[in-house]
């Protein structure tokens, strides 16, 4: 996060505290994509995923005044969502609850999302291909598909990934994705295909 | 975010797949409308209580990898540091509703109020020995305003 990002997070987390609405708008409006990627990459539904983002941000306003460092917002709501989808998935039945580990099957809640609504034939390759990696590679996908991309220590607290893995995990699984999408000899409109 | 190996391919990749999540999947309107409206929520002058104790979390760990039969009614203890406790109790009826059954054990509390974040809100008078209780709460999402002497206490939220 640069010097002028950092100072921005700050205003908007104090105006927040200040009660300003427009201040309010704005975290959300930065962090909402990140907190639906955390949700959406542990296969939450979307019912579910409301209900952690609902849970997510009723925490952040119980803390705002209490939150340490307001330019590391981003990483308490990371962690915050994280936490919400654990409960959520206890609740499912789909984590043993000794030990979070969150099993791999896909949940029968989980609605395929509607790719008609990608427009290219290559969009539609790629989200398929997507949605056929791994546990860990979708997960990191889907979070750092989020608008703006997440700060890796935003990754690392939505994941409990050290950040140094980040980086060579985010490479490996983009790899994967491409021989995914090639496998399916979809190009793009230029002719270029996912090399 | 520093990272010396990013190629000009994986950024464009990624940047491909956030422009699909956006077209596919994004936050519905709906999920945002509630985030915006969470600040209405603020606590302002009231002190937020502490969660001591959540059976259910609890029963999470003692019945790791086992699926109970039968749940044990949920219970969830709140304090104030020394000043303030209070005990509720969740009973679910067979409509899937749940009955509030509260229990003030340290601190004066006059008056209870149910709130829901969609900004509902029921009042429930506390008796001589403290005790309180709501009528049929729907799942859902809900905190305790607690009024006191001279103060007013907010229980962090918990869902049914």
């Amino acid at each position: 996060m640069d010097v002028e990002d950092r100072a921005r997070v700050v205003a908007l987390v104090e105006g927040a505290r200040a009660g300003d609405q427009i201040a309010w708008d704005g975290l959300v409006a930065r962090y909402e994509r990140m907190v639906w990627g955390i949700a959406r990459g542990f296969r939450l539904n979307t019912a579910q995923a409301g209900d952690v983002a609902g849970m997510t941000w009723l925490r952040v306003v119980e803390h705002l005044h209490r939150i340490a460092e307001p330019a590391a917002i981003g990483s308490w709501i990371a962690t915050t969502a994280r936490r919400e989808c654990l409960a959520a998935l206890r609740r499912s039945g789909r984590v043993q609850p000794a030990d979070d580990v969150v099993a791999d099957a896909p949940d029968v809640d989980d609605e395929p999302v509607d790719a008609r609504l990608l427009r290219s034939e290559r969009d539609r390759a790629l989200w398929a291909a997507f949605e056929r990696l791994g546990q860990r590679c979708r997960r990191l996908l889907r979070i750092l598909m989020a608008d703006p991309p997440p700060s890796y220590g935003e990754v690392s607290a939505a994941l409990d990934m050290p950040i140094g893995s980040i980086g060579p995990t985010r490479m490996r699984c983009l790899a994967s994705l491409r021989e995914l999408v090639e496998s399916t000899g979809i190009t793009d409109a230029s002719g270029f295909s996912g090399r | 975010m520093s990272d010396e190996d990013v190629s000009m391919d994986d950024e464009r990749l990624l940047a491909e797949l956030r422009e699909a999540a956006a077209a596919v999947d994004d936050v519905p309107r709906e999920v945002t409308l509630a985030a915006r409206s969470a600040i209405a929520h603020r606590l302002l002058d009231a002190r937020l209580a502490e969660l001591l104790h959540d059976s259910r979390d609890a029963e999470h760990k003692e019945h790791a990898g086992v699926r109970s039969l039968a749940m044990s009614e949920r219970r969830l203890a709140f304090a104030v540091a020394e000043d303030l406790e209070v005990e509720i109790e969740l009973q679910p009826d067979l409509a899937g509703r749940f009955r509030l059954l509260g229990q003030v054990v340290a601190g004066e509390v006059g008056q209870v109020v149910v709130e829901t974040p969609g900004g509902d809100s029921r009042g429930a008078d506390v008796d001589d020995a403290g005790g309180f209780q709501t009528a049929e709460l729907v799942a859902g999402t809900y905190r305790l305003r607690l009024t006191g002497r001279d103060a007013v206490v907010v229980t962090p939220w918990f869902q049914l």
